[in-house]
């Protein structure tokens, strides 16, 4: 009892002050290797399911269903995305753990909608929401580890840039919600910039409209930034990155008349009013899409 | 052939407008020339799927995702339309 009673008094530790006051030097290379083991971590977890748990996957599953069979695989991903969280938290890198976020979605098929302000998202949702596909690029298809997995996960082909790659991903990720499995898509096409938000393109909204599914947006924020666009992986900031993701209320195609760029347009300022930004000049033109 | 091919210069336009709903658009708006991609037109690789698929209905030409002549073929409405009938020739020969 008495124990219980001082730790209340307590005020919560902060992360080791005055550790950093005398070696800040040696904490901060420490922190680098720790951020460096965690992409060797996600490289050689990549590596062991493909080679570990691939061929047990293929044996289980080969006759089931396709749909029920990426499901499976995915579960995968979404125990070696935790992990990777757990790590990362547990050293003190980025703090998120994707067990505590609220994981009520829409039924069916739908779209999962993200800003994208770090190199950690699609881990983080796809740990806290497990059956997901992404997109991908098509060399990660053909990457030795990663491709099996993904290809297993019946993640979408993003292309090479080709002037019909936008088409196929509409179409591949319409198949998909169609048949219940939802996809993430981060509609800025690339990460954000540093505390900003890219314009929206449509073709997240174009499979929900099609579908008519509903888009389930998901708002995430790193405070300090860490591993954005534009700064190196090794550049840590001093203090813990608080990292968190935060699904808003569905969205109906219906409410937009099923039209993706109204859809995509008002995504974007729900967006930018939830992270505190100013509306674009140009909202929602059919050239930016 | 050089006849023809104003007439599938304006059957492409009607049918870049109806495949794609553009509203604020007539047929006859569309400068042949102009890009259909980006600056011209403002479509974009959702649209040009679109488009490749409502052609190969129409016209029986196969436009492959992965061709490497996309981008030049798309470029405006005068090469389309050229890619079309030269493909469409070429399979008339091998019969």
């Amino acid at each position: 009892m008495p124990k219980s009673k001082s730790s209340q008094l307590e005020p919560p530790a902060p992360q080791a002050p005055a550790v950093r006051r005398w070696f800040p030097d040696i904490i901060k290379w420490v922190r680098v290797g720790l951020a460096g083991l965690a992409f060797l971590g996600f490289s050689v977890g990549a590596a062991l399911i493909a080679v570990l748990v691939m061929p047990w996957w293929w044996l289980l599953h080969a006759r089931k269903p396709r749909f029920e069979r990426a499901g499976a695989c995915q579960w995968w991903i979404k125990a070696g995305c935790t992990l990777l969280h757990d790590y990362m938290r547990w050293c003190g890198l980025i703090n998120f753990d994707p067990r505590l976020v609220d994981r009520t979605v829409p039924s069916g098929g739908f779209v999962i909608v993200a800003n994208h302000p770090t190199l950690v998202d699609v881990c983080a949702v796809a740990g806290i929401y497990g059956k997901l596909t992404c997109v991908a690029k098509t060399a990660l298809f053909k990457s030795p580890f990663i491709g099996i997995i993904i290809r297993a996960c019946d993640y979408l082909d993003g292309g090479a840039g080709d002037p019909f790659s936008g088409g196929l991903v509409v179409r591949q990720g319409v198949e998909r919600v169609t048949n219940g499995m939802p996809v993430l898509i981060f509609p800025e096409g690339t990460r954000s910039p540093e505390g900003g938000l890219r314009a929206f393109k449509r073709g997240a909204f174009e499979i929900a409209c099609r579908a008519n599914v509903p888009v389930l947006p998901v708002l995430i924020t790193c405070d300090p930034p860490a591993l954005g666009k534009g700064r190196p992986w090794y550049d840590i900031p001093r203090h813990v990155s608080q990292f968190k993701v935060t699904p808003l209320a569905p969205l109906a195609p219906v409410d937009f008349g099923r039209n993706p760029v109204t859809m995509s347009g008002a995504c974007e300022d729900l967006f930018r009013r939830r992270l505190g930004l100013a509306p674009p000049i140009t909202a929602g033109s059919r050239a930016n899409a | 052939m050089g006849e023809r091919e104003p007439e599938i210069e304006s059957e492409l336009k009607k049918l870049i407008v109806d495949v794609l709903a553009l509203e604020d658009v007539k047929p006859e708006d569309i400068d042949s020339e102009a890009a259909i991609f980006g600056a011209g037109l403002g479509l974009d690789s959702i649209d040009a799927l679109e488009l490749a698929l409502a052609i190969s209905k129409r016209y029986g030409v196969k436009i492959k995702s992965d061709d490497e002549r996309n981008r030049e073929i798309f470029a405006s409405v005068r090469n389309l339309a050229t890619f079309i009938t030269r493909e469409r020739a070429s399979k008339e020969a091998a019969k």
